[in-house]
């Protein structure tokens, strides 16, 4: 499980909705182990950074350099789940991991028994832990994690905290926009102003 | 990550999951070719020239009425975000993505005109050249659709929209199998119109997936 040691690189980035330009345009690098909390008040653009940064969205200006090989993990607002399916199908479809991997990262994020039941009957908490252990689980380099930590319990969030902590001390890198507080020592604040 | 396997099997196992996704369009599809029957007073040999034609067109509409949701549920509840973040090119995936909606409405739909062919005692030469033409029109149509659906993959109440859209890549391929069907029943050779129906498929099969992946970059984004 190692991690090629890559860095991505923001300058003066700046992103758009309507032809109309959200927030001062953001200069930032970042290198293995280290991590962005984006932090900003509503409709400030932290949502449409992340879907820039993810390559889904155009930069209004400026360019995010990426490496070649842009493995990433996205965590948007919708969690992306089906609701037929359980959550173990859905991290068996989401990512290339095995069997054994995703029980085990399951019993991690305490879903184990509801793992045989469809998505649709899970509450708004268990699916984002589902959504971490797809971004857990995805072996990305880079997370992009937009409110990971709605709807998550005390010990939802701790789960999370201990999850990311792993990801950056493996060298990995992380993004994520938030309201809440994370008091990581690897991750440095990026406050968007208009 | 995900991969063209693994895009393929989630989509069988959602399909075996919600049947009614795609029993919609075979229920459409007899709904139409029923009421087609009822209101059509013809003589015996009539029948045999115009109720192909109503299959090809009742299948065409079917067909129209699902290809709207093809993309759009993904794109709702962000699975379609997973797709666009691949490492493996889109256009694979989106192959991955279509086949499985293709065989679930083709196959059912090919069995249900097998039997009206037999019910309405068809020459089986005509039933031959029928199925055929669905087996070659049909997949044309979905990749040709995929397009369509990509384009209005984030406006509301689309299905009018796509279809109109979709109407000049259609027609051609409906102009030729209804041509080869026609032909059939009425003893004229039928291979050149089967050759030009082939031809579109080849044509859809190469284009539509890259400009479907092309266009669901722009509109998913």
């Amino acid at each position: 499980m190692s991690i090629q040691p890559l860095s991505y690189t923001a300058i003066h980035l700046g992103c758009s909705r309507n032809e109309h330009l959200l927030f001062k345009p953001v200069s930032f690098t970042l290198t293995p182990g280290t991590g962005l909390v984006v932090m900003g008040a509503n409709g400030v653009g932290k949502t449409t950074l992340l879907r820039v940064l993810a390559g889904l969205l155009p930069p209004a200006c400026g360019q995010f350099i990426r490496p070649v090989d842009k493995r990433m993990a996205y965590l948007g607002p919708h969690h992306a789940q089906k609701g037929t399916l359980t959550p173990s199908e859905q991290l068996k479809f989401a990512s290339l991991a095995n069997e054994a991997a995703i029980g085990a990262m399951l019993t991690r994020v305490k879903l184990l028994e509801s793992a045989d039941m469809p998505c649709a009957n899970l509450s708004s908490g268990q699916k984002q832990r589902v959504s971490i252990a797809q971004v857990a689980l995805s072996l990305a380099q880079l997370w992009l994690l937009d409110e990971p930590m709605n709807a998550l319990d005390k010990n939802g969030e701790a789960i999370f905290l201990e999850l990311l902590t792993e990801h950056l001390a493996r060298g990995g890198m992380a993004v994520i926009a938030t309201h809440q507080e994370i008091l990581l020592p690897a991750l440095h604040a990026l406050m968007l102003e208009t | 990550m995900v991969s063209f396997s693994l895009v393929f099997k989630r989509e069988c196992v959602l399909l075996l999951r919600t049947p009614q996704s795609w029993l919609q369009g075979l229920l459409f599809f007899t709904l139409v070719i029923f009421l087609f029957s009822f209101v059509l007073m013809a003589k015996q040999t009539d029948y045999q020239v115009l109720l192909p034609l109503y299959i090809w067109l009742a299948a065409l509409l079917a067909q129209l009425l699902a290809i709207d949701a093809l993309f759009k549920q993904d794109y709702l509840d962000g699975s379609l975000d997973l797709l666009l973040l691949s490492d493996t090119d889109l256009s694979y995936l989106i192959i991955g993505k279509i086949l499985p909606h293709l065989l679930f409405s083709l196959i059912p739909l090919l069995i249900l005109t097998a039997l009206l062919s037999v019910v309405w005692q068809f020459e089986i030469q005509l039933m031959a050249v029928l199925l055929l033409s669905l087996i070659i029109g049909l997949p044309s149509l979905f990749l040709f659709g995929s397009i369509g659906a990509a384009l209005t993959v984030s406006v509301r109440n689309s299905s009018v929209l796509t279809g109109i859209i979709l109407l000049p890549l259609y027609v051609p391929v409906l102009l030729f199998a209804v041509s080869a069907v026609q032909n059939t029943a009425l003893g004229l050779p039928w291979q050149g119109a089967i050759a030009l129906l082939g031809a579109n498929f080849i044509l859809a099969g190469i284009l539509a997936p890259i400009a479907s992946a092309a266009v669901l970059k722009v509109t998913a984004g």
